[in-house]
């Protein structure tokens, strides 16, 4: 099996490992395989050959964008404008399509405005219970009501009971 | 005297298990129960039964068959706007809508919203799991011609006992190149509820 390559089409642009090439080929050739190396030619480059290629090129490219841009009877030209921010934003804005969307507002009925007052009443009365009964637990030593101080009705700075003549 | 003791303890007893004992019993959806007064399946159907009479009978149906030399219109389904005082699921009615559609044959449904997107993704896994002759290609899908959005609007009236609830829905068809407005359907519902 014989396998006929150019130099820069086996190992890319450099001829990496191509200085030992009897090394590379001698496993090969024990397998009946036998790679022949080809020096690729060398390219002129001139101006006469690349100008048809460019105005095709160029002929191509400017067909396409007419075909982008193309407008239908009485189209706006500036709808790529729109098209464009709604491209951008199409997924979000079509992804809960078939649902109801729920805007609701809170209808004014008597009999729940009533029943609602009345579960606040509830709820603050127990908030109130709850409240009392954590006070009475909790030791507050700037507030002790064991030693009489502060709260208490014979220090309480808005009367002043303990300083007014009793009639005893 | 004894009897007498065991007889009413007897019905006593009776009572109360019937009266503790839950009753679950099949009714037709056809049938109007109305309990609290809020929206229920009755209006929901009210609704479909009439959209459906209207969207088809309508004008914009046979305008477009003309323009476009037979051909049915494609419809996509989108928003459904409650903007009412109640929770109130659209897609009971809107569903209804959509199977009289593909019933009549008259008009063409696509897919829309969440159910568009898994089966967008089950097309894009095709792409490498199915074999090249099953596999579905993207790129295919047919453009609707028209868009199906509504809304729902209510107004409540009470005082003490005394309560009026209206709902309107509507429900509009709008071309899709054009965004013309080409059908709006609607459905009044009012409701005099005394507790």
């Amino acid at each position: 099996m014989i396998i006929q390559t150019h130099q820069n089409n086996v190992f890319g642009h450099g001829s990496i490992g191509f200085n030992n090439i009897a090394l590379f080929n001698a496993p090969l050739t024990a397998l009946g395989i036998k790679i022949v190396i080809f020096k690729k030619k060398k390219y002129h480059y001139n101006m006469k050959n690349s100008i048809p290629i460019l105005f095709l090129s160029s002929c191509i490219s400017l067909s396409s964008l007419g075909q982008a841009r193309q407008l239908v009877a009485d189209q706006n030209p500036q709808y790529m404008q729109s098209q464009n921010k709604y491209m951008a934003m199409a997924d979000s804005l079509t992804a809960w399509h078939a649902t109801t969307l729920q805007n609701t507002y809170k209808a004014y009925d008597f009999f729940e405005a009533k029943a609602e007052r009345k579960a606040e009443r509830r709820d603050f009365r127990r908030t109130l219970r709850l409240e009392r009964a954590r006070r009475l637990n909790y030791f507050d030593p700037y507030n002790n009501q064991y030693y009489n101080n502060r709260n208490s009705f014979w220090y309480n700075p808005y009367n002043n009971f303990q300083y007014r003549r009793r009639w005893w | 005297m004894k009897k007498f003791t065991l007889l009413f303890a007897m019905a006593v007893l009776l009572f109360t298990i019937n009266s503790c004992s839950r009753k679950v019993s099949r009714v037709s959806p056809d049938e109007q129960i109305d309990i609290s007064g809020r929206w229920n399946n009755t209006d929901s159907r009210l609704t479909a039964e009439q959209m459906i009479g209207d969207i088809l009978k309508a004008n914009w149906f046979t305008n477009f068959m003309q323009a476009k030399q037979g051909q049915k219109p494609v419809l996509i389904c989108g928003f459904v706007d409650n903007k009412s005082h109640e929770h109130i699921e659209a897609e009971t009615f809107i569903k209804d809508l959509e199977q009289s559609f593909i019933k009549t044959q008259k008009v063409r449904l696509v897919q829309a919203g969440k159910k568009r997107e898994e089966l967008r993704g089950e097309r894009a896994d095709q792409q490498t799991n199915a074999s090249v002759s099953t596999m579905k290609k993207f790129g295919m899908e047919v453009g609707a011609d028209y868009i199906l959005q509504g809304s729902i609007n209510s107004i409540v009236d009470s005082h003490k006992r005394k309560k009026v609830v209206y709902y309107q829905i509507n429900l509009e068809l709008t071309d899709m190149q054009t965004s013309e407005v080409v059908w709006i359907g609607d459905k009044k519902i009012a409701k005099y509820v005394k507790n």
